[in-house]
């Protein structure tokens, strides 16, 4: 079983699109996926439509009895841990409880054999739980908005890691939201493309995807041939074999 | 779980959407048709271990009727295959385990139409769904088709799912169907039942069967065992078919032979038919044999006599396509039609044409006395044999005890199974030691055969000859090494205990 977060410190850089529609993407070819939603916002459960279980708080997720909480999506081999408005409080919890827990990757373990891959979509922000994520995910895939400010954000995660002595080598890049129309974006794009923690595919910014919270289903369900769905599809390879997945 | 239900009819599934409408939004979505072609082995191989294979399009699909396990893979497109015709992997290694050497052949091409309803909830989630899928074989016969009402849970919602199972149960007619059952059920839509073949004998005699009955009860079975065969053997589809075949006549010759004394004179004027068919089938199964073993005939030369394999196997082909040329002649023809026709009619139930002047005695008294009589002379025979003996006297014991073993599974019913089970398995001992001998012995003689036959001093020839020298010299190291190992088998077998147990086994 695989782990792949999905965060950014910056908020509205398309890391829910990105979590919704790579997850659905990897559910369509075959792997068996779950979702969870950490954010208390809770933006991934709202475009699957999915509210948690009555009994369902972040005290049951970290102490490991996830399972009973998870919901099947729309989707077939797509399945999501819904967030909680408690998760707020997270970093209060871990920092409570840090000795007595089992960690992330712990609370994880007992979905070992019903999940190939396990994707996390990651509350924008630079705390207890994002070292936590950092630590236990496989893969981290960062979407970054091509603009200076967005870089100097990439760097500060790169210096987090080194902090928590973890190999850079497993944070991913790509641009996010870019348009052809700025110049800012093209410049910085050609700037930083070549960069080895860049992948290739570039998610641009498109109506469809932003159109998600009115049809509230990944873009690929829309139209499965769509512009936006095929983005996520070329991304989606890259991951694979970077990640080697398969 | 997925629960399914078969449907009798349209209004109950009205109903049943309305009451669910009531609660839940209803999406209706059609589904694509899909043709499935299901396989087996003629012997139904795999459903025994309660697997099913399907094919959709190039996709194959080996599903657990019991648990949820599917493995899949790329196949052949045909009507019949094997299991080396799969594209490597889980399933290629499970259908090869389970097959081994006979064909997969399609039972029955299945296409499945239908809908789907998602049941949402307030948030328009899919919270639960109903499937229908109208299910209808493709053929000659248009039978009825089958409709299955299937529930599909969404995980995490259970409530959703249990109140719609109890809509279900609510309206109160339709009947659980579990897969074995739905699988069962498309079958018979294309008149196949399951396991309606098996090639092992298994014949129940009543204790109170006098001896007429029963031989006509075991030749009506040995005859239809013949008839199952025969298509297959001359379509060529597997190997088996043609051993099923020749087993059934093998086990038919043994029980007339073995109770001559006591069946009506009229039975003899078969024997010789049998005798014809066992002629006209024997050179392309013993081809057969050599063919199945080459991997094992490759392995005991080494690198450069392997040309000489080939081309040797080469030959051997070409002589079996002669061979089954005639062999398909004879069973395609008016003396072979005739031969079934009248053997059917003489063993069938109502005959009471022919007198039997001991048909009235109880079976199971005569089995007892051949039985052991048969018992005897092998503990006799096998007790004679010692290092000087010649190879003859192994063939003969194992011929004596191939007879035993025939009459053990004709009368089996009359015996206690675990006692015979235990008996069967020290004899399978015995008579694997002297079938490894034999059969060593026949590929030795016609390995001499060939290599005698062989025309002219050409390459190829020569090539040939030195190959079956190598395999010759291989056989022979393998053969003293069977005899040396037959007194301790003939020892074990022959033990006071083993005797003692089979006599009261007679009991």
């Amino acid at each position: 079983m695989k782990i792949i977060a999905m965060y950014c410190s910056k908020g509205g850089v398309g890391k829910t699109a990105t979590a919704v529609n790579l997850s659905y993407t990897a559910a369509r070819k075959g792997f068996a996926s779950l979702l969870c939603d950490l954010d208390p916002q809770g933006a991934s459960s709202y475009y699957f439509r999915i509210r948690p279980k009555k009994k369902f708080n972040t005290a049951k997720l970290l102490q490991g009895k996830a399972e009973k909480y998870i919901r099947g999506t729309d989707y077939d081999d797509l399945d999501l841990l819904p967030a909680h408005f408690s998760h707020r409080n997270f970093d209060l919890f871990l920092d409570r409880e840090k000795d007595a827990l089992p960690g992330l990757r712990g609370m994880l373990e007992s979905l070992e054999g019903e999940y190939d891959l396990v994707f996390l979509d990651c509350p924008p922000n630079l705390t207890l739980l994002s070292e936590y994520i950092l630590s236990a995910a496989d893969m981290v895939i960062t979407p970054v908005i091509p603009t200076t400010l967005s870089m100097i954000s990439l760097e500060q995660l790169l210096k987090l890691c080194r902090k928590l002595d973890l190999d850079i080598r497993k944070i991913h890049a790509f641009f996010s939201m870019a348009e052809k129309r700025k110049s800012m974006h093209l410049s910085v794009i050609s700037k930083y493309k070549k960069h080895s923690i860049f992948m290739r595919s570039i998610i641009g910014y498109m109506a469809e995807i932003e159109k998600m919270g009115i049809h509230r289903m990944p873009v690929g369900a829309v139209a499965a041939g769509s512009a936006a769905q095929q983005a996520y599809e070329r991304l989606w390879k890259e991951v694979e074999k970077r990640g080697q997945l398969r | 779980m997925h629960t399914t239900y078969l449907m009798g009819s349209q209004e109950l599934l009205e109903t049943l959407l309305e009451q669910a409408g009531q609660i839940y939004t209803l999406r209706e979505k059609s589904r694509r048709v899909l043709v499935e072609s299901y396989y087996d082995t003629y012997d139904w191989r795999l459903y025994e271990k309660g697997w099913i294979l399907y094919r959709r399009g190039k996709a194959l699909t080996l599903s657990h009727l019991d648990y949820e396990k599917n493995l899949t893979g790329k196949g052949p497109q045909q009507k019949i295959f094997f299991p080396e015709g799969c594209e490597d992997g889980e399933l290629h290694d499970e259908l090869r385990a389970v097959a081994d050497i006979r064909a997969l052949i399609r039972l029955a091409e299945v296409r499945s139409s239908g809908k789907v309803w998602d049941l949402l909830n307030g948030d328009g989630k899919t919270v639960v769904r109903l499937r229908l899928d109208v299910y209808a074989c493709h053929g000659e016969r248009a039978a009825e088709p089958l409709t299955a009402l299937t529930l599909c849970p969404l995980r995490g919602y259970e409530k959703p799912a249990a109140r719609v199972k109890m809509l279900i149960d609510g309206i109160g007619v339709i009947p659980f169907c579990s897969r074995r059952d739905l699988f069962e059920k498309l079958m018979r839509q294309a008149d196949r039942t399951p396991c309606d073949y098996c090639s092992k004998y298994d014949l129940s005699l009543s204790d109170e069967s006098t001896l007429r009955v029963a031989v006509c009860k075991i030749c009506r079975y040995l005859a239809l065992a013949m008839e199952c065969n025969v298509d297959g053997a001359i379509a060529d589809i597997d190997s088996e078919f043609l051993h099923d075949f020749r087993v059934a006549i093998r086990r038919t010759r043994s029980l007339l032979s073995q109770l001559k004394k006591d069946i009506p004179e009229e039975v003899k004027v078969f024997y010789e038919e049998l005798r014809w068919l066992g002629c006209l089938t024997g050179p392309v199964r013993d081809l057969d044999v050599y063919l199945l073993g080459r991997k094992s005939y490759q392995e005991m030369v080494p690198e450069d006599l392997q040309e000489g394999i080939s081309l040797f196997f080469e030959d051997l082909i070409r002589r079996r396509q002669e061979r089954r040329k005639e062999m398909v002649q004879g069973l395609t023809s008016k003396r072979y039609r005739i031969f079934m026709e009248q053997w059917s009619s003489f063993f069938a139930e109502n005959n009471g044409q022919c007198a039997w002047v001991r048909g009235d005695l109880l079976c199971r008294d005569v089995a007892r006395k051949r039985i052991g009589k048969r018992f005897a002379a092998i503990i006799r025979r096998g007790a004679a044999i010692d290092q000087h003996s010649a190879d003859e006297a192994l063939h003969r014991l194992r011929i004596h005890c191939k007879k035993l073993r025939y009459l053990l599974e004709f009368f089996r019913s009359f015996y206690d199974q675990e006692e015979l089970k235990f008996f069967l398995g020290q004899m399978k001992k015995l008579q694997n030691n002297l079938g490894e001998f034999n059969d060593i012995s026949v590929q030795m003689s016609m390995l001499v055969d060939f290599r005698d036959g062989l025309s002219g001093r050409n390459k190829r020839s020569i090539k040939i000859a030195a190959s079956i020298g190598g395999l010759l010299a291989e056989l022979a190291r393998r053969h003293g090494k069977i005899r040396r190992r037959y007194d301790e088998t003939f020892a074990e077998f022959a033990s006071k205990d083993t005797v003692r147990r089979f006599k009261e086994l007679l009991q």
